[in-house]
C-alpha cells in the first residue's frame, strides 16, 4: 500500500465533525474513516472526492502522498 | 450507478448457524456405509464442514457494505479460492499419480474426500478472512 500523511482528523474537526457523521455522509462506516485518519487504509477516488466536498478542503490538502 | 455504490449491509445471520458445521461429521458416515453397502456419496457431508464459517459470517451480520468492505472481501475470495484450487490440485496429483496405481476405488474415495474438504476449507476461510482483514489492528485504530 502507497504511504500517505492524512491529515483528516484536522479538517473533520474544522468542521466540528464526528467519526460518525462525516461516515454517514460519504456512505462508509465508521471504522473506516478511523482507519482512513490513521493513513492505513487507500481510499478510492470516489471515496476521497466526497469526503474533501464535505471537509471543504481539496484532496492534496488531506491526502498528503510523498 | 453501479451496484456497489448502493449502501446494502451484509445479511442478518444468528453466530450460532456456525453451529450447522457439525453437520461435516456426517461425512463419516461414508466410511460405513461404504463398508456395509459400498456407498460412497455419504463422504460428500465433509463439505459441510465450511458451514463452520458461518460463526464469521454471523459476527459480520448487519455490517455495512462500503467500499473497504468489499476490498477485504475481494481479497479474502481470492486468497480462500487459491487455497481450495491448490488443495483439489494435490488432490488431483496424489490420487491419480499415486493412489490410483494400487487400488482405483479408494483412489476415487480419497479424492471424494478431498474435494470435500477443500469446499469446506474454501468456505470457511473465505468467512474467516474477510472477518481478519476487517478487524486487522481494529485496536490500533481505536480513538
Amino acid at each position: 500500500m502507497a504511504e500517505f500523511e492524512c491529515k483528516l482528523k484536522y479538517y473533520r474537526q474544522l468542521k466540528d465533525m464526528t467519526q460518525e457523521q462525516l461516515a454517514e455522509k460519504v456512505g462508509v462506516r465508521r471504522e473506516t474513516i478511523m482507519r482512513l485518519e490513521k493513513a492505513q487504509y487507500n481510499p478510492s477516488l470516489k471515496l476521497a472526492i466526497d469526503i474533501s466536498r464535505i471537509v471543504d478542503a481539496p484532496i492534496e490538502d488531506i491526502f498528503i502522498f510523498d | 450507478m453501479s451496484d456497489k455504490n448502493k449502501i446494502t449491509r451484509t445479511k442478518k445471520i444468528n453466530p450460532l448457524f456456525g453451529l450447522l458445521g457439525m453437520f461435516g461429521f456426517l461425512g463419516f458416515m461414508g466410511f460405513w456405509t461404504y463398508k456395509t453397502s459400498g456407498l460412497v456419496f455419504p463422504f460428500i457431508f465433509f463439505a459441510f464442514f465450511g458451514f463452520f464459517g458461518f460463526y464469521y459470517a454471523g459476527k459480520m451480520s448487519d455490517t455495512l457494505m462500503d467500499e473497504r468492505f468489499y476490498e477485504n472481501q475481494a481479497k479474502a475470495e481470492k486468497k480462500a479460492n487459491k487455497i481450495t484450487f491448490i488443495m483439489i490440485w494435490l488432490a488431483l496429483l496424489i490420487t491419480g499419480n499415486y493412489l490410483a496405481q494400487f487400488n482405483i476405488e479408494y483412489a476415487f474415495i480419497a479424492l471424494l474426500i478431498l474435494v470435500s474438504l477443500a469446499f469446506a476449507l474454501g468456505f470457511f476461510m473465505s468467512q474467516y478472512l474477510l472477518y481478519k482483514y476487517d478487524h486487522e489492528s481494529f485496536d490500533d485504530c481505536e480513538e
